[in-house]
């Protein structure tokens, strides 16, 4: 069998389109394969990208993304019962060049993306499910190629990329997922509603071509984790994400955790009379840098969430810009090891080249984050005080007296039943893990 | 169709009880894209289920595609799976499940994403 392709990337999401374009940019010839009938066909995420990382790879994308809205606003709503408390940025600036958030559609950005890729002369192949990576025997094992699903023939390459995506059964397969990943993996379910762009307009008080994401903490209970509501153009997405450990214990689903948040009174009158118009569920590895497992083995390269990319700290997500940075470094590395220019620092080299950048920097310095947002302190006793403090600080209770702020806290304190001084510890290690 | 559901929620801070309109997983599902295989993708090992007492698959598909039968054994429908792992990860016995991406494209097939 001859070799085909220097590079096989497997997965065209946001992590295997960038490394499919940066490999051809180093000049291999590159194969990009995606299970989906097209790119996002499998793909689920929350809603919101921050594509600036984009800039290096493909400079003109503000003009050519296919959006939904540039997000102007900013919330984090900590629900209690039928109460809440939010915190709000609004900044106009963000819906003018340069940006920051945007709304996309996955189903609309990953095939934008991996059309960029075959602009670079990468092949496209879709509806093939990539079942297994084969290496030559010998004193060089190295890669040797890739198997389909759809034939028994081996797809000759130098090199292949793995962008599978937090399930990774090929990376698992070949021994390369860190063990503990498992145990941080939180389950994301969604739905997708429809409304009119004027409606949305209105209820979220911006003009057509801006957005709002809103971060929601608290209201799951009994179960561990977040939730959101983001807006598009026509269809607002409102999701929660709750931890397995928690779903596995209480042994209550997560679509019941779902339908509270959307029937919560802060929730709800955003959302109502709109129409379903789709369900999705798909899990996020939350171990960051801790679960990247092994990157480079033998020409195969693992990137993107296959590699735990993903900034989560629980309810604040980043995941398409790290798997975009990961996988455009993972495919210049890929391209390099085709040509056979890295002998046996060429695992160590990728790993370096991802702790120079954005991607291992901020892995390593938030890698506390997520296990303090999901801890009981935060997921509990925080919104309880937080509501209970703003119901006695807001509401009048004429013809009684105020009390002083002290007294109110000391009071929210006691009526949300926690203790005090593990409270405290809990807020000054979540203040320290963001520090 | 619509069901009501109560659930109630206990912690070792607050109780309380919230009775919310529940759309059905049927309905719920309705509206996604799927192209189904011929043969499942998942395949359940009933010899080994009939010694789990968890039984979390039940719980925690968030398609509902596991249930009990009468006769204890499992019952589950590959065709509305949403592809997202999460019975295999928390699946408590080994080999009770045997799971792969479904070929050639089919599976549900997102139009939002
Ligand atoms: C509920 C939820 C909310 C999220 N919210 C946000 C958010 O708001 N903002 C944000 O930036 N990030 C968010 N994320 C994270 C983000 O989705 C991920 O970080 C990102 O998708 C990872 O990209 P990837 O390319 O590594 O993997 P994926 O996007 O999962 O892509 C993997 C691709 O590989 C394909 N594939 C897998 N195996 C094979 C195979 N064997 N053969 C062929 N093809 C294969 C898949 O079909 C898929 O297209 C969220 C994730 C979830 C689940
Ligand atoms: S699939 Fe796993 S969790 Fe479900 S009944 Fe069988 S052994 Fe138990
Ligand atoms: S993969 Fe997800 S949707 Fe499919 S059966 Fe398992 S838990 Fe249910």
């Amino acid at each position: 069998m001859s070799t085909l392709y220097d590079v096989v990337v497997v997965g065209a999401g946001p992590a295997g389109s960038a490394a499919a374009i940066t490999a051809a940019r180093g000049g291999s010839k590159v194969a990009l394969i995606e299970r989906g009938i097209y790119p996002g066909a499998k793909s689920v995420y929350g809603g919101v990208m921050y594509l600036k990382v984009l800039d290096r790879i493909v400079p003109t994308w503000r003009e050519e993304i296919p959006f939904e809205r540039w997000i102007t606003k900013r919330h984090t709503m900590v629900l209690d019962g039928s109460t809440s408390v939010t915190v709000s940025y609004h900044d106009d600036g963000w819906g003018r060049h340069p940006y920051n958030g945007v709304t996309c559609l996955r189903s609309n950005f990953d095939s934008w993306f991996a059309s960029k890729a075959q602009l670079e002369g990468v092949d496209l192949i879709t509806a093939t499910t990539v079942v297994d990576v084969k290496f030559h025997s010998g004193s060089n094992p190295s890669v040797m190629g890739v198997t389909l699903s759809n034939s028994d023939q081996t797809v000759g390459c130098r090199s292949v990329v793995l962008a599978e995506g937090a399930l990774s059964p090929l990376a698992d397969r070949l021994g390369l997922s860190s063990p503990s990943k498992n145990h941080h993996l939180t389950l994301g379910v969604k739905e997708v509603l429809k409304l009119d762009p004027s409606t949305i307009d209105e209820r979220f008080g911006v003009p057509h071509d801006q957005g709002v994401d809103i971060e929601i903490l608290g209201g799951l209970s009994p179960l561990v984790g977040g939730g959101f509501l983001y807006t598009n153009r026509d269809t607002v997405s409102v999701g929660v994400i709750i931890s397995l450990e928690s779903l596995k214990h209480h042994q209550v689903r997560a679509e019941y955790a779902l339908e509270q948040i959307k029937h919560h009174p802060s929730i709800e009158p955003f959302i109502k009379d709109s129409m379903q118009v789709e369900y999705l569920a798909h899990l996020i590895p939350e171990g960051g840098w801790r679960d990247r497992g092994t990157l480079m083995k033998q020409g195969v390269y693992v990137t993107g969430e296959a590699a735990s990319s993903t900034l989560a700290l629980g309810i604040w997500l980043e995941g398409i810009n790290y798997a975009i940075e990961m996988g455009a470094i993972a495919g210049e590395h890929a391209t390099r090891y085709s040509e056979g220019k890295y002998g046996d620092e060429a695992s160590r080299q990728y790993e370096d080249d991802i702790k120079r950048s954005f991607v291992g920097k901020n892995l390593k310095k938030l890698r506390f984050a997520p296990e303090v947002v999901l801890s009981n302190p935060i997921q509990r006793t925080l919104p309880i005080l937080l509501n209970k403090t703003a119901s006695s600080i807001f509401t009048v209770t004429d013809p009684l007296p105020k009390s002083g702020l002290i007294k109110t806290l000391y009071r929210a304190i006691k009526e949300a039943n926690v203790a005090v001084v593990p409270t405290i510890k809990a807020l000054l290690k979540t203040f320290w893990s963001f520090k | 169709m619509i069901q009501r559901w109560t659930q109630s929620c206990d912690n070792d801070i607050y109780e309380k009880d919230s009775i919310i309109t529940y759309v059905s997983m049927t309905e719920r599902l309705s509206n996604n894209n799927f192209f189904i295989d011929k043969t499942p993708h998942i395949i359940v090992n009933q010899s080994i289920c009939s010694g789990c007492e968890q039984r979390t698959c039940i719980h925690a598909c968030p398609a509902e595609l596991f249930v009990e039968l009468h006769d204890g054994s499992i019952g589950f429908n590959y065709e509305q799976c949403l592809e997202c792992g999460t019975c295999l990860i928390l699946c408590s016995k080994d080999g009770a499940l045997t799971w792969n991406y479904p070929n050639d494209g089919r599976g549900v097939s997102y139009r939002y994403g």
